[in-house]
């Protein structure tokens, strides 16, 4: 049961008891798919359409008046509390301080994103150096906010390499929290992680790699 | 050191073993047939330990604190990459004296390129050399140049 569903349960029924919707693969039945279109004509996105195949229940739940979600179905909460924890930029860069990876939501100024990396790599060093003299230095791989502008927040996270990362995150994101951040880097880091023990990758040169390309993607906010 | 990675039962050492043992008969051979220099061998398989010791430490420092200083980075890879006893796995199998003397340094290759790779992926440039005097025991020597 997706979290979505376990919220909207949590409001509905008394909390012993579980929603359970009944998942069945396969298509949906002609008056589901009609349904789910016209849902999707209402203005949900076109890919609950694959996601209500595989749980028809949810539609059968959508039906029902949730004033305080605004009428939205369960796929389309999630789908908005999703692009809520999205990155702008990702880039991972090397130990000689040159990228090995950056990538960017594509708008029509891109280098400005490559400059914000660029200059943030001062804060990192900054921090890296800071020898004991921060108190409450744990030795973390994970930097924190390195610094914001008007419009964006800056993360490091640095690995014992020193490859470091850097996600850019809009500044009207309030939702962001720090550990999921955190996961973020995580994530970045075990597949990182994975890309170097590619015997075809040679360390040094840029990243290649379709799954690390996944991954990315999956973490960056979704055009459209 | 593999013992540490997988948590110790001799099955999982084997295969590792045979391939290496494996991997160096093939370099050998093709370069007999080839006409690659002696010396060449030995740095085609420190080669690849360094490529191994590079992704290898990746893998391992992954979950442990940030390292302050070269101190750290030595402690880490006396203690949690390496295992102390003085049976060294790779050579064990060989003999268990003077006999064959003269073919450790080839088994003992693969092992130094990996220290190098991992203390070079971890910042410090270094030159690993391995002694053996009387198998199974063998002496690694780390060089690291100051920049």
């Amino acid at each position: 049961m997706c979290p979505g569903h376990q919220a909207m349960a949590g409001s509905l029924m008394p909390p012993s008891k579980v929603v359970s919707f009944p998942q069945r693969n396969g298509p949906l039945l002609p008056a589901e798919e009609s349904e789910a279109q016209k849902h999707i004509k209402q203005g949900g996105s076109d890919r609950h359409l694959s996601f209500l195949r595989f749980f028809p229940g949810v539609l059968a739940h959508s039906q029902r008046n949730l004033p305080s979600h605004e009428g939205l179905c369960v796929s389309c909460l999630t789908d908005q509390r999703r692009k809520a924890n999205m990155a702008v930029c990702i880039s991972v860069i090397a130990k000689e301080n040159y990228p090995l990876y950056i990538r960017s939501v594509p708008t029509q100024n891109e280098l400005k994103f490559h400059y914000t990396v660029h200059t943030s790599l001062d804060v990192v060093e900054e921090k890296i150096s800071a020898v004991g003299k921060s108190l409450g230095d744990q030795r973390e791989l994970y930097l924190g906010l390195l610094y914001p502008t008007e419009d964006y927040k800056v993360y490091g996270y640095v690995t014992n390499s020193k490859v470091k990362f850097v996600i850019v995150v809009d500044s009207s994101n309030t939702s962001l929290r720090d550990n999921e951040i955190r996961s973020m880097f995580r994530k970045l880091h075990n597949s990182f992680t994975d890309v170097m023990c590619n015997p075809f990758h040679t360390p040094g040169d840029t990243i290649q790699s379709k799954a690390f390309d996944g991954i990315v993607s999956g973490m960056m906010v979704q055009a459209g | 050191m593999k013992q540490h990675l997988r948590g110790g039962t001799m099955a999982d050492e084997a295969p590792f073993q045979f391939l290496h043992n494996e991997v160096i008969q093939y370099i050998y051979k093709s370069a007999d047939s080839g006409d690659t220099e002696h010396g060449g061998n030995i740095s085609t398989l420190e080669n690849m330990g360094c490529r191994v010791g590079q992704g290898l430490v990746e893998r391992l420092t992954k979950d442990t604190a940030r390292f302050k200083d070269e101190l750290d980075i030595m402690k880490f890879v006396c203690k949690d990459f390496w295992t102390c006893d003085n049976k060294f796995r790779l050579l064990s199998q060989l003999s268990a004296g003077k006999q064959y003397l003269e073919h450790a340094p080839k088994y003992l290759a693969f092992s130094c390129g990996l220290v190098r790779g991992a203390l070079s992926n971890l910042g410090v440039k270094s030159i690993v050399t391995a002694e053996v005097s009387v198998m199974p025991a063998c002496k690694f020597q780390i060089m690291i140049q100051k920049m």
